[in-house]
Parts: structure tokens; sequence; C-alpha cells
């Protein structure tokens, strides 16, 4: 039986790949609308491989989000329960409900963080139109800027440093905005997409070396937990509700994370620089037509995004020990996994995207058999997410239609 | 040759190229000779000429094909991890040559098979997606490397076993040979209808689509290939190596791949071929180097002599013909700040107190007034307001550098290159896209063949005059250099 289960099991990325190239061709030979087609496809030919897709492929029924695509999701969820149950009846997160509930628990805290992190990244794609390849270093920096200002400058508590990292982290991310991106709008680039890339990619690089330069590899930075300078006399390192066991000082980054992202949609709701930046996202000649200084959103939000991002890391080096360079690659990799599942441009999206990647890797961390290669595998679950959202859905969960 | 001045420079151009080319390979021909007579010497021109492979077909992926891959480096690195895993799992008693060989070819069909791979998945993909994408891809496969580490070694290594036979001499010249085949293999590939398609496709892909290229097939060709062509080289170099480790498939890797393409000139690989090779080893020789405060302040003397040079050239440039003027204005733009220099380099270290002496401050403020000088002869000058505020910028800089090169001399401050040598290629890297999209190279290629083949039309002019267009002819603004 396990060998035809094998069978099954690798065979299933195949008939996802058919489905996502067969069922949107069919549909749209057939006249029906092809809209969600291609979700529809890969999810039916990854739950059900050809047997579903030969009924989809002969039927040719009107798609419905419920039926076609929420229904083929929530059998996939389930099968892979099963197979998993089947495969290691032993494993934790089988046999123990608050395992679960507590990574489950701890993956929300984390996600938060990196919902911050995306948020910024997506928020700087919606404005300029540009996919900022410098983000995981902002986050790197931020967090250094923290460290050594709670090392070396400051005995406070290191939510108190966070809002210094964000002024800083702004400044900087203007500064960039106005050194290296502004050519881009002012018509003198020739390839303005390619330049981008290259040009954000390149001061990444730059300020991962600076870094290094200035602390040499490190394997962790350790800096002063929240605890150790208790805020509200806040100073046992976790505490329990109910069945589940919370850290404190991953629980202040996660409300810091959270309060950010609230702190962010306020600005872009409720001030007229917020709704500036949103008319640019939504149409700049327009934007610019009643009297919105483009040039000037893109500089504002390119240091906003470096502020969150920058602010995340702040956030987050108190409470976990913060490799050097290593934390720019994750985070980048992360926040990029996140903003595709959320759809490029969308920030609800990258606060819900971020929420779901935590949990998913917090959990495929926590059950993995292996716990170190599960710890490493962490960024690996977000390839395989990012790899079917391109296949099913390239425009995410909650992406505008363009 | 026609007597037009495009043709004149493509001439001209191919000519002195395959002169430089020439030169170049000469010079590593017989190096190992003269110049890398250690072991250590090789190791380095081995990475040098495997840097440079990726470097020029990472060029003809991203610009030339418009793909902008991040998955470079880490489909080489999976090469050589599967060809070493495989020889060393499966045929352990093979002997060297049947066991490096079968290496090899697993490692190189591996490299084709996860590229091309990579290249279905990422068909519909476009510009920041598609990076996006490779990013994560040679992430995870780095990530997946360090966790199988039972398969794998992890972080620390794997012993790649069956070396390939022969000395480090022999493995160095194999290198060179993979890098002459693989810049051929680029040439005729640029030069071949492929490489018109592939330009086309690089600038509108609708465009090129409705013109009847066949867009996916050939995103698919161009990343199948250079897949090919990594994998290959990859499969070899690591066989010249000891041990495999997982910072073969880093991206801090690639980015230095990227920073020596973009260097050389993007879209140009036989150029980020040559400034991989220049750059790996200026990187390596930097590694030890540390500056003592007056080393800096020697370095930015010599910066602001250069800087000087540019800042009063268009002061400079004056009116008058006369011999005595033109002599005049090269004297002061040329000979004057390297005077300056060679003076105090010669005499502060004699007078009293050394390099931070009152000799030296005296022609620290010498450098200054000479600035401040040629910026009232500014306002002289016939300028439009841009050059002269560029001239002006362009003074100030090397004040800056001055005074801070003042500032550590004086502070006795020790700077360690070998360590911070990574964040100035990293300013570099970015300075030249933000400057000289074109690279560093290309543009004096241009410059001294663009002379060359004035000078040719020159001549022919004056030997066969009416022989098509004169020199002076302005050329066609449309005209774009051939790679």
């Amino acid at each position: 039986v396990s060998t035809i289960l094998w069978w099954a099991l690798a065979s299933a990325p195949l008939w996802a790949v058919v489905g996502s190239i067969a069922v949107p061709r069919r549909y749209r030979t057939a006249g029906q609308d092809p809209g969600l087609a291609r979700t529809a496809g890969t999810l039916l030919g990854l739950a059900t491989g050809p047997a579903g897709l030969a009924w989809l492929y002969a039927r040719v029924p009107p798609l419905r989000s419920d039926r076609h695509v929420l229904a083929p999701a929530l059998l996939l969820t389930g099968e892979a329960y099963l197979v998993l149950r089947a495969q290691a009846p032993g494993n934790v997160c089988m046999t123990s409900g608050s395992y679960v509930l507590n990574q489950i628990q701890g993956g929300i805290l984390v996600g938060a963080v990196l919902a911050t992190v995306a948020v910024g990244l997506t928020l700087v794609y919606s404005v300029l139109g540009v996919v900022s390849f410098t983000h995981g270093q902002f986050v790197m920096v931020g967090g250094v800027t923290a460290y050594l200002l709670l090392t070396e400058v400051w005995q406070v508590n290191p939510v108190a440093a966070i809002p210094v990292v964000g002024l800083a982290m702004f400044a900087l991310g203007a500064a960039v905005e106005m050194a290296l991106l502004s050519p881009m709008h002012r018509g003198r680039v020739d390839r303005k997409d390619e330049y981008a890339i290259l040009i954000t990619f390149g001061f990444g690089v730059f300020l991962q070396y600076a870094v290094l330069g200035l602390l040499g590899p490190t394997s962790g930075l350790r800096a002063p937990r929240y605890t150790d300078r208790p805020l509200f006399g806040l100073d046992a390192t976790s505490f329990t509700v109910a069945n589940l066991r919370l850290d404190t000082n991953f629980l202040i980054t996660g409300v810091v994370g959270v309060l950010l992202c609230a702190g962010l949609t306020m600005f872009l709701r409720h001030t007229w620089s917020g709704r500036a930046l949103r008319a640019v996202s939504m149409n700049p000649q327009a934007a610019a037509v009643a009297g919105i200084d483009s040039g000037r959103s893109f500089t504002v939000a390119f240091g906003l995004g470096a502020m969150l991002a920058g602010m995340a890391g702040a956030a987050l080096v108190p409470a976990v020990n913060f490799p050097i360079p290593d934390i720019a690659g994750q985070m980048a990799i992360v926040s990029y996994v996140i903003v595709v599942l959320g759809g490029l441009g969308s920030v609800p999206g990258a606060f819900l995207g971020g929420l779901f990647i935590g949990v998913v890797q917090s959990l495929g961390a926590g059950c993995y058999p292996d716990p170190s290669k599960g710890a490493v595998y962490q960024t690996a679950f977000g390839l395989v997410i990012f790899a079917f959202v391109l296949l099913a859905r390239p425009r995410g969960f909650f992406g505008r239609h363009q | 040759v026609t007597g037009t001045l495009p043709a004149a420079r493509a001439a001209v151009r191919l000519r002195i190229g395959a002169g430089l080319l020439g030169a170049v390979g000469v010079f590593f021909a017989v190096a190992p000779l003269a110049v890398f007579t250690t072991g250590y010497g090789l190791d380095v021109a081995r990475l040098a000429f495997y840097l440079a492979i990726l470097a020029c077909t990472w060029s003809l992926l991203a610009g030339v094909a418009g793909q902008f891959s991040f998955a470079h480096v880490a489909i080489a690195g999976l090469a050589g991890y599967s060809g070493a895993i495989w020889s060393r799992r499966m045929f352990a008693d093979l002997d060297w040559v049947a066991g490096a060989a079968g290496s090899i070819a697993v490692g190189t069909a591996f490299g084709l098979a996860v590229g091309t791979a990579l290249g279905l998945l990422t068909l519909r993909l476009r510009g920041a997606y598609f990076a996006l994408f490779t990013i994560a891809f040679a992430e995870v496969a780095r990530l997946v490397i360090i966790a199988e580490s039972d398969l794998t070694g992890g972080r620390l290594s794997m012993p790649v076993f069956p070396q390939l036979p022969g000395s480090d001499t022999a493995h160095y010249y194999a290198l060179l040979g993979l890098l002459l085949a693989t810049l051929a293999a680029v040439y005729v590939l640029l030069h071949s209808r492929i490489g018109l398609n592939l330009h086309a496709m690089r600038e509108d892909p609708d465009a090129a689509e409705a013109m009847g290229v066949n867009v996916s097939a050939l995103k698919l060709q161009v990343i199948a290939v250079t897949s090919l062509l990594v994998s290959f080289a990859g499969a070899v170099y690591f066989h010249t190596t000891p041990r495999m480790v997982p910072e073969n498939l880093d991206l801090i890797l690639m980015s230095q791949v990227i920073a020596f393409a973009i260097i050389g000139g993007l879209e140009h690989p036989l150029a980020a071929a040559l400034s991989a090779v220049l750059l790996t080893f200026l990187m390596e020789n930097l590694r030890t180097v540390s500056l003592a405060g007056r080393q800096i302040e020697l370095l930015a003397m010599g910066l602001i002599a250069a800087a000087m040079m540019n800042f009063l050239w268009p002061v400079l440039r004056g009116t008058g013909t006369g011999w005595l003027s033109v002599a005049g204005r090269h004297l002061v733009a040329w000979l004057a700040p390297g005077l300056l220099l060679a003076g105090w380099w010669l005499f502060a270290p004699v007078a009293a107190g050394g390099y931070h002496s009152t000799a030296g401050w005296a022609v620290a403020g010498g450098a200054v007034a000479l600035i401040v000088a040629g910026g009232a002869g500014l306002h002289r000058a016939d300028l439009s307001p841009a050059a002269r505020r560029a001239a002006i910028a362009l003074g100030l800089v090397p004040l800056a550098v001055l005074l801070a090169a003042k500032l550590i001399a004086v502070g006795q401050i020790h700077l360690q290159l070998g360590v911070w040598r990574l964040a100035v290629f990293g300013a570099v890297l970015v300075a030249t896209l933000r400057f000289i999209p074109n690279g560093l190279f290309l543009p004096v290629f241009d410059y001294f063949t663009s002379r060359a083949a004035l000078r040719t039309l020159a001549v022919r002019h004056r030997d066969h005059p009416g022989d098509g267009r004169p020199a002076s002819e302005p050329e066609p603004a449309t005209d774009r250099a051939a790679p």
C-alpha cells in the first residue's frame, strides 16, 4: 500500500501542473469564463489527481469559488493530514493538541512581525511599482541599530529603541529613494524594471557588507531582552494562559508588529499624506492632475517601507538570536513569499499572509520529525507555497485586478 | 569596409577587441610559468575563471535575454553537489578517470534538469516575479544542502572524492580552456539568429512575439543553455577543489557574480568575463591589505589630483589655440596636481613631524586653494548651469575626501581594507549602476575605438577622397554598439 501511496503523492504535483495548463485552455475553447479555471484546475489536480481533472474536463461546469476552489482546498488539507497521520502516527503534532495550539500561537506572534516586514514591501511595490531587493537588509540594519543603541548607548527597555530606529530608517530609506530610485521616475533610465531590481539588490549587497565590516560575522547578536529591563514589572520570561505557554518577549514583539500594521493602516486611511500615497498607487496620472507630487510620494513610500522593515528588525532583536547577515536573506525571502501569497500591492493581503506563513513555518518546524532539519526547512515550506501560488493564482489571493 | 563611421568603428572594435582578448589569453596561457608559481595563485586563478564563466553566462541570461535569474550560482553548485554525491554513494570503487567523468556527467545533467524545470515553472513570470522566485529557489537550495547533512556533509563540507587527474597546472589549463570555450559558445550564440531574437525579446516581449519570435521557447532555450554551461563549469571546477561547501550556492557568491557583470558591462558577456577575472584577483589581493592613516591620505591626494583634472578641465578648455595657451592649460590641468602630490610625498616625511606636519597641512591647503581658484574660474567659463553645478559638485567631493583623510591621518586610524573591501565593492557596484549603466570597461573601449575609427577614416578620406561619407559627418543617432 505504501508504494501506491508514494507514487500517488509523487505524481500529485504533476497533475497540478497538468491542471493549471489544461483546464484554462479547455474553458477558453469551450467559451466559458476562465477566471477561476487555473486555480480550480491546480487544486483539483493536486487533491484528486486525474479523476477530478477528467470530470472538470468533460463537464466544464461554471466555476464557483466555494465549490471548485474551497472544497478541493479543504479536501487537500484533509488528505495531507491523513497522509501525515498514516506516515507518522507517533509524531507529537498528531498526539498532542496543546502542542499544536502552542505552535500556532507562537507562529501568529512571529507572523505579526513577518507581516510588518511584508507590509512595508507591499507598500513600496504598490506606490513605486518596484520590488525592493534590499528589504531584508533593512530589517538587518534596523536590528543592528537597535542592538548598538541598547548595548552601547541606552540602558532602557528595548521598546524605547523601536521609534528611534524607525526615524533613522525612514531617513535612510528616503535618502536611498532620492539618490538611487528617483532617476527612474524622471525618465532617465532605459529599462526601469531591470534597473530597479539591480540597484536595490546592489544597495542590499553594500549594506550587508558594511554591517559585516562593522560587526564581523557573528552567529547571532544577543541583545538585552524585553524582560531584562522590565516594563510595568513584566520580568517573567513566560506565563501560562489556559493551556497556552506565552513567551513574554515574543508576545511583546508580536504586539509591536500588530500595532505597526494598524498604525500604517490608520496612516493610509486618515491622513492626507496617506491618502496621497493611495491615490498615487491607484493612478499616478490622475493623482498628479489632482495636485499630488508623485516624486514626494515615492520618497515617503520607500521611507515608510524601510521604516517598517527596520522597526520589525528592532522589535525582533530583543526576542531572538539575531544572525548576521543570514537574517537579511531569511527575512527577504519570507516577505517575498508573503507578498506573492497575499498579492503584490495589497496591504491586508500582506498582513494575513504574514500571519499564515508564520503559523505554517511554526507548525512545519515543530512537526518535522527531525527538529534540527525542521528549523532549516522553515524557509523551504515557504518556497513550496510560493511555487503553488505562482501556479494556481499568480496575482495572489488579495491582489488587485490589473 | 565602406567609408562610413559605423562600419569603420565596427571593424576597429573587432580588431582591437580581438587583440585585447588575445593579449589577455596569451598572458593567462603563459602565466603558470612565471606568475602563478604557487598552488595558491593557481587556486585563485581557477576561481577567477569559474566566476568569469558564471558572470559571462549570467550576462547572457540577464543582460541580453532580460531574465534576471538569481539561481545561476545555485544551479552550478547543485551540479557540483549532485555529481559528488553520485560518485561517493554509487560508485565508490570506480577508478579516478571514470569516477570523475561520470560524476561530471551526472552533475551536468542534474544542473540542466534543474535549470529547465525552473525555466518551465517560471515561463509565465515576468520581471520582478521571476527574480523573486529564483532568489527564493537559490536560498532554499542552499538550505536543503545544509539540512540534508547525512548526504551532503551539511554546514561543514563534503569531500569531492574523484579529483580530476593531473597537477594543479593541468587543472588551471582545463579551467582556462573551459572559459575560452564558453566565451566562444556565447559569442557564436549572440551573433546567430538566436542572439537577435534575444535582443528583441528583452526590448519588448509582446512586440517580439508579434514579429514571430516564439518567446516561450526562447526563454526556455536560453535558461537551459546557460544552465548547461554553468553546470558543466561547476562540475568541472568543483572536481579541482578538495571540498564542497554550502557557500558555493550562497547568494553572496551570486551577488559577486552580478557585481562583476555590472561593473564590466551587463549587456556584454565578454566584458563581464574580463571584469570577473580582473576583479577576482583584485579582491583576493585586497584581502590582507590594511591601510595606515597616512597611506589613506596619500591615496586621497591621488584621488584629488585625478578629480581636480576633471574639475578644472571645463575651465581650462578655454578658447586660445596658440601653443603657449594650450601648453599652459595642460600644465595646470595635468602637471600641477601631479607635482603637488609628488612634492608632498617626497618632502612631507622628512619635514619635522612626518606626514602630519605643518608641511602636510600646507600642501593640503594649497590643494584647497587650487580648488577654490578653479571654482572662481568657473564663473568666467562658458558653461551651461547644469555643467557648472556638476563641476562644483565634482570639486567639493575631493575637498570632502581630503578633509576626511586628514582627520583619519591625524587620528592615526588604521583602516582594515581587507574587512571593508567588500563594502567598497558594493558601493562601486551601486555607483556604477547609477552613473555608468554600461559598465566601466565599455565606455573606455568605445572611446578609444571611436578615436581609432575616426583616425582610420581620416586617413582613408585623405587617400581616397570621395569614397563614402567624410569622416567629419556625424554618425546616425540610431547606431547602437553591437555586442
